[in-house]
């Protein structure tokens, strides 16, 4: 063997392998009985006892802004338990203006929970913005939705149950892509939240490391203050956080009820897609770059912590790999159990498809839903194309991660106003930076 | 919730009950379970274990050397098998058997590589001693019965002869039961369902046998779904068995070997393309005569063979698993042990080509059919009752086992001996560079390093040879010529007729037996008597090349001192002086040449120049001369003058022949004979001492030539004259048998022949130990000369190969030999061969019968070599005149005496050669 093959050998070894870690995260919640039953809400509520406070991040959000506010005050819980924290940039004048009509117009039906809060220092993102919540909230629990959420009007009696009867300090309840037949993407990027929070959560919850999610999750304000809030300057500060809570062995409660999913909506566009993954990706690399991992407890939380952050390199390989593969098994004479070795990973490919194509069904089913006998063949098809969506994405990220590396300050800038590229689903908590003057901002509104 | 209703697990097949009430669910039985266990697996070592590297022979069976040598193959050469795969079998099974072979540090950590295998098997079976207990126990089974199972699987004679071999289709077997025990994980864990699929996978990649078992797997797959694995639950067995399977035509397919390839015009296979759907066809779409043809291979191998090994296991397991049939529509447990049973038994009575280890693939289930009627049985006795009947039970059956005598030959016969000793005697003996047709099973251990011995890189099974292309055409050629020898048993002509093999069937009929190994007869019907033959193909070849310089090595280390050739009492004669020089020259090895003529001429010489004949205690303590030695060492002079073009050897060699005529040679009616010694010469006696096997005729051409002054000419003549006239006469016999005399006695006067009376000699007139020689020295002037007088000298050696061929008093068995010691009527004298006699009878036999000269080569030379670090030896070690003879017989039958004299420019060619 020389040494490409040699090469290519392990790249195809290694491949493999992550495929099937990968695979079996994707597959943890149906591994046995105890998964099944954890991923399940109580059946029967605690009466209210905790006070929560509600952050409502918002950025150009004047469309829909007022049904958000409107679905938070309609949360099923006692509204002295509850204070809602609008928190908005001082410089987006129009969703400040919706804001206080509807506050207006609650305060007329004698609704005074809910306060808008602004600022109007830098850096102007979600984080930023989740940190002057942090000083202004006064309830116990401090949690987060983004503007276009559409929570369970149950979420909190469900939140106050498990914290109060496990004495859970952080709850993450799932959060999930609903549209899964709008746009040939969709489905797949459904399923992709899937298996993120009906499954690979709860393995990460089990091995005390958890990336959280961006939103319908419920922490301690105590251990928030205590953390010194969310990191501004990172562009995934949801995982952030939940790697720091992991450091100090917070345990983590992750609960996927399908019936109390937070459901949100898939990227309209496939450049707002890639930006959001971009974003992402890239957060993910920032926060491998800031180290903090590296203080985990153990062993297992820090590998399983690298294997994560580092998924964006995995995934730009896994992009470059099939192009490298295909040329060696063409153009060289491989060797044919190397041949059969390059075909490893395209093995794997099949069993994510069908894991895939699996999932759907048993995602339609969990909600209710019948899927039109189309929509197998659509994710068939799609499958190959949404992998090179995810594949350039990961590069994109990589290639714009290593470009800004070349200070540190710089790329703070950068990451600030970066977070304007991004979809709706978190970026629209983040105003756009003064000098960006690139048609990025508007596709983001969406 | 959507699917509530959905995936309920049926309830009886490892259901919730099992958990909560189940015998893991208390300590204390676990614990007794795990000792039922432990002590199964102790008989199960013990069973399996002893005497394994001996019973039953790895020579019964090609499969195992097969399996071994593609294990060799992975592990040294990186490639599936030693030469073209051509997809018979999938690889996993031996891919496992070259893991374990690198693992414990080669092929020789156990023995043999075949012992090596065995270890192996060994370990596979005591890993699915538990596996099974806790399937059948997972299958319904109460924990009797599932002990009676397990000891079945571990005490049948019929699972103990056939699980000790070397097989892929027990690799297969431990992964299609650890994928079956991992699929009744009982808490239904979807990882376990995963691996399970798995391991079924690489049992289809072990043989493709184990698809048989598939209807049952899926069977219990389905009804195994438990509600948390959701839709994942079938499919996450299904898929990973498919994917693992499919790895198999996927490397095919990318070598291009998948689909058969067609020739022009299409529709005629094209015959040198190996491809996997072809085999596969080719294997499994043979006609056998269908399932109910009472002479099928199926039903022939039940009569003659499993059922009389293990009835209760065969016709009890089949019985059981009908019996589980008809219980299984109401028990799905008892479905999913019918059919793991039926399904394989089924495919075995197919009607298609069966061997008969095949069986191996039921044995597990059919133990586990016997175990599902049994539980149902025990569950109606009263508690306790149980465990008596279990008892009752084990003691009958094995009872059975005993006296039925099919037991006891696993643990106390040993006929893999034959197969051992002669791996190692050919190892040892037989020239690494030979080209060698072999049997299977034999194969690996030749071709690998190890074992004391060298690596055999040209060596070849008979099956290859007749049906691979890069073995037949590139390296034999379609050509017997290429053989050197064949390792055999008695019956394996028909193996060679039925593969069409030329190459070997011509080989073999002019081969001849070098030597038979045979094991102890043992128990007939249930294991023949292992016979392996190794023949030598009837030319010289790389094993004579090497036998003849290792052979001088022996002899310099043994009896070389300072050029001088001691014998055990450490006297050194004339003789053994000339043999060594004239090894030297033939050998060129000048060293040696310069080192014993130095000595030689220092010690030994008379005043006129001749050799003493006897040098002991530094000093002669016999002056006289003989005429041999003389002529020998003129003769190397001569021929070591000419090859290495020392003039002062040539006229030493010159002057030694002129001293020879001068007191060696007398005139008797105007003939000039050559007699015994400067003694005879001198002797007063009216008779002369002649000695037959002092006439070198070859050697007396050359004479002629540096001395052409004397009658070497009519001293040849006279000398023919003499043997032929001394072999016809009866010398006081009733009859001769045509053999040369020791010893002659010559009138002086009237030139008449007679026994000659010698004190210390009591009959000369014997063909003892010199008179062969007078063969070899005929054989040669043959060569060199071409005289036709040596021919029809040699034509009248019929009594010899009489000898050769007569029939035994058993009626069958050939002497294949010729004796020591014959007196001159031919009445044996000493019964056993010496290699004298034997390079004698070669020498004649080589023109009147080549046959009969081969046989004895093969035999008594070939046969007779034993190998120390200082090189080979010829039967007794200590004996010089046996190496001497050994060394000339070899030569002479390799053709490696060259006339240096009139053709010291090959030499010379050689002498350049590295």
């Amino acid at each position: 063997m020389n040494i490409s093959e040699v090469l290519l050998a392990g790249a195809s070894l290694l491949l493999t392998a992550q495929s099937a870690y990968s695979a079996s995260l994707m597959l943890y919640a149906w591994e046995g009985e105890v998964q099944h039953t954890r991923n399940q809400a109580p059946k029967t509520f605690e009466p209210p006892g905790l006070r929560f406070t509600i952050l409502l991040p918002a950025r150009h959000e004047e469309a829909v802004i007022q049904d958000t506010i409107q679905r938070v005050v309609d949360l099923v819980y006692p509204q002295e338990l509850v204070q809602v924290l609008i928190v908005i940039e001082s410089g987006d004048t129009s969703t400040i203006e919706k804001v206080n009509q509807k506050l207006a117009a609650l305060r007329a039906q004698g609704i005074n929970h809910v306060r808008l809060i602004t600022f109007n220092d830098p850096p102007i993102n979600k984080p930023h913005g989740l940190n002057v919540g942090l000083q202004e909230a006064t309830g116990n629990i401090v949690t987060i939705f983004d503007a276009e959420d559409e929570p369970h009007p149950n979420i909190l009696n469900m939140v106050n149950t498990v914290m109060t009867r496990e004495h859970a300090p952080v709850v993450q309840s799932g959060v999930q892509l609903m549209n899964y037949s709008d746009r040939w993407f969709s489905a797949l990027n459904v399923l992709e939240y899937f298996f993120w929070f009906k499954s690979r959560m709860h393995y990460h919850s089990a091995i005390g490391m958890v990336p959280l999610g961006g939103n319908t999750v419920f922490i301690e304000r105590a251990l928030l203050n205590w953390m010194g809030g969310w990191d501004q300057y990172c562009l995934t500060e949801d995982a952030d956080i939940g790697i720091r809570l992991s450091n100090e062995r917070v345990p983590i409660r992750i609960v996927y009820d399908d019936e109390y999913v937070t459901r949100e909506e898939t990227p309209p566009t496939v450049n707002q897609f890639i930006k959001q993954r971009t974003r992402w990706n890239q957060g993910f690399l920032q926060v491998l770059g800031k180290g903090d991992w590296r203080k985990l407890p153990g062993i297992r939380q820090r590998l399983l912590a690298l294997y994560t952050l580092c998924s964006p390199l995995l995934q730009a390989a896994l992009m470059i790999y099939p192009l490298i593969s295909l040329w060696m098994l063409l153009f060289v004479k491989l060797p044919t159990p190397l041949a059969v070795l390059t075909m490893l990973p395209l093995y794997m490919l099949v069993i994510q498809l069908v894991i895939s194509l699996v999932g759907l069904y048993e995602f339609t089913a969990a909600h209710g839903l019948k899927p039109s006998f189309l929509s197998p063949f659509w994710l068939l098809i799609s499958f190959l194309p949404y992998q090179f969506l995810l594949g350039y994405a990961a590069l994109r990220a990589v290639w714009r991660q290593l470009r800004g590396m070349n200070s540190w300050e710089k790329t703070a800038h950068i990451g600030a106003h970066r977070t304007t590229e991004l979809t709706k689903d978190v970026s629209t908590a983040l105003p756009p930076e003064i000098h960006l003057t690139n048609s990025d901002e508007e596709v983001i509104r969406g | 919730m959507a699917d509530s209703t959905r995936s309920q697990r049926i309830p009886g097949l490892v259901g919730g009950k099992a958990i909560s009430t189940g015998v893991w669910s208390s300590l204390a039985s676990v614990r007794w379970e795990a000792l039922v266990v432990l002590s199964l697996s102790i008989i199960a070592l013990v069973a399996h274990g002893f005497n394994m590297f001996n019973y039953p022979a790895y020579t019964l069976l090609d499969d195992e050397g097969i399996y071994t040598s593609q294990a060799w193959a992975v592990l040294t050469q990186h490639t599936l098998t030693p030469f073209t795969f051509v997809y018979e079998t999938p690889p996993v099974g031996w891919i496992v058997l070259a893991g374990w072979m690198g693992l414990t540090g080669g092929l020789h950590t156990f023995g043999g590589s075949i012992d090596s295998g065995r270890v192996l098997m060994l370990i596979l079976h005591l890993g699915m001693v538990p596996m099974l207990y806790h399937i059948a126990r997972k299958l319904g089974c109460n924990a009797p019965a599932a002990a009676c199972a397990t000891l079945l699987f571990s005490l049948s004679p019929l699972a103990l002869f056939y699980q000790r071999f070397v097989l892929v289709d027990s690799v297969m077997l431990f992964l299609a039961l650890l994928s079956l025990d991992l699929l009744l994980d009982g808490w239904g864990r979807l990882s376990r369902v995963v691996l399970s699929g798995i391991c079924f996978g690489l049992a289809v990649l072990c043989k493709e046998s184990a698809l048989t078992l598939l209807p049952g797997m899926v069977f219990i797959a389905v009804q195994q779904r438990w509600k948390h694995q959701g839709r994942f639950a079938i499919i996450g067995w299904l898929v990973p068995a498919l994917i693992v399977t499919s790895l198999y035509p996927l490397y095919a397919l990318l070598k291009g070997e998948l689909f058969p390839t067609f020739d022009i015009p299409l529709g005629s296979l094209s015959p040198n393309r190996v491809s996997l759907l072809n085999t596969f066809f080719w294997q499994n779409l043979r006609d056998g005569g269908g399932m109910f043809n009472y002479n099928n291979q199926f039903w022939s191998l039940v009569r003659t063979d499993w059922f009389g090994r293990d009835p209760v296991l065969l016709a009890g397991g089949f019985l059981a698993a009908v019996v589980n049939l008809r219980r299984g529509f109401g028990n799905r447990q008892a479905m999913a042990i019918a059919l793991l049973t039926i399904i394989p038994l089924l495919f075995l009575a197919r009607g298609g080509n069966v061997l008969n280890y095949q069986i191996l693939l039921a044995i597990p289930f059919l133990g586990l059919s016997l175990a599902g009627v049994f539980s149902v049985v025990l569950d109606k006795l009263p508690q306790p009752a149980v465990v008596a009947s279990t008892l009752v039970v084990i003691v009958a059956i094995g009872a059975g086992y005993w006296f039925s005598g099919n037991f006891q030959p696993l643990f106390t016969e040993r006929p893999a001996d034959a197969g051992r000793e002669a791996t190692a005697w050919i190892k040892e003996n037989i020239n690494s560079d030979s080209r060698i047709i072999t049997r299977d099973d034999m194969w690996t251990d030749l071709r690998a390093d190890g074992l004391d011995g060298p690596a055999f890189p040209y060596v070849y099974t008979h099956w290859k040879v007749s049906s691979d292309p890069a073995v037949r055409d590139a390296i034999f050629k379609q050509d017997w010529h290429n053989v050197d020898y064949l390792i055999t048993s008695p019956n394996i002509e028909k193996d060679f007729i039925a593969s069409n093999n030329t190459v070997a069937l011509e080989a073999l009929k002019n081969a001849h037996l070098v030597r038979q190994w045979k094991s102890d007869p043992g128990t007939q019907n249930l294991h023949p008597q292992q016979i392996v033959e190794l023949w030598k193909v009837d030319k010289a070849g790389p094993t004579e090349t090497a036998n003849l310089k290792n052979s001088a090595n022996y002899l310099s280390s043994a009896f070389d001192r300072q050029g001088a050739y001691a014998g055990s009492d450490g006297s050194v004669n004339a003789e053994s002086q000339s043999y060594a020089l004239l090894r030297a020259v033939w050998s060129n090895d000048r060293a040696t040449f310069d080192r014993v003529w130095a000595w030689t001429n220092q010690n030994m010489r008379n005043s006129q120049g001749l050799l003493h004949w006897l040098w002991q205690n530094q000093t002669i303590t016999d002056p006289h001369t003989a005429s041999e030695a003389d002529n020998n060492t003129a003769l190397a002079l001569l021929l070591a003058g000419k090859q290495w073009n020392d003039l002062a050897l040539l006229s030493t060699g010159t002057a030694m022949v002129k001293v020879i005529w001068d007191t060696e040679v007398v005139t008797v009616q105007g003939k000039p004979y050559e007699v015994a010694g400067d003694w005879a010469a001198a002797s007063q006696s009216r008779i002369l001492a002649i000695n037959p096997s002092y006439f070198q005729p070859y050697a007396f051409r050359i004479f002629m030539q540096v001395d052409p002054g004397h009658d070497w000419k009519g001293l040849i003549d006279a000398g023919y004259d003499m043997l032929f006239n001394a072999s016809k006469a009866n010398l006081g016999f009733a009859q001769s048998a045509g053999l040369p005399p020791d010893w002659i006695g010559l009138d002086r006067d009237s030139g008449e022949l007679s026994a000659l009376q010698l004190a210390e000699k009591t009959d000369t007139t014997r063909y003892g130990y010199d008179a062969p020689r007078v063969y070899f020295n005929i054989a040669l002037d043959l060569r060199w000369s071409g005289d036709g007088r040596a021919t029809s000298y040699l034509n009248q050696a019929n009594f010899l190969k009489d000898e050769v061929n007569r029939l035994l008093q058993d009626g069958l068995t050939r002497k294949g030999l010729v004796s020591s010691i014959y007196k001159h009527d031919g009445t044996v004298v000493e019964e056993l061969p010496n290699l004298v006699g034997s390079a004698g009878a070669i020498s004649a036999l080589l023109t009147l019968n080549p046959a009969s000269a081969n046989t004895i080569y093969a035999s008594q030379v070939l046969g007779q070599t034993g190998h120390t670090a200082n090189g080979l030896y010829f039967g007794d070690p200590q004996d010089l005149i046996a190496q001497e003879w050994g060394w000339f017989a070899t030569a002479l039958y390799a053709d490696k005496l060259t006339d240096l004299w009139h053709n010291p420019a090959v030499v010379q060619s050689v002498k350049t050669r590295p």
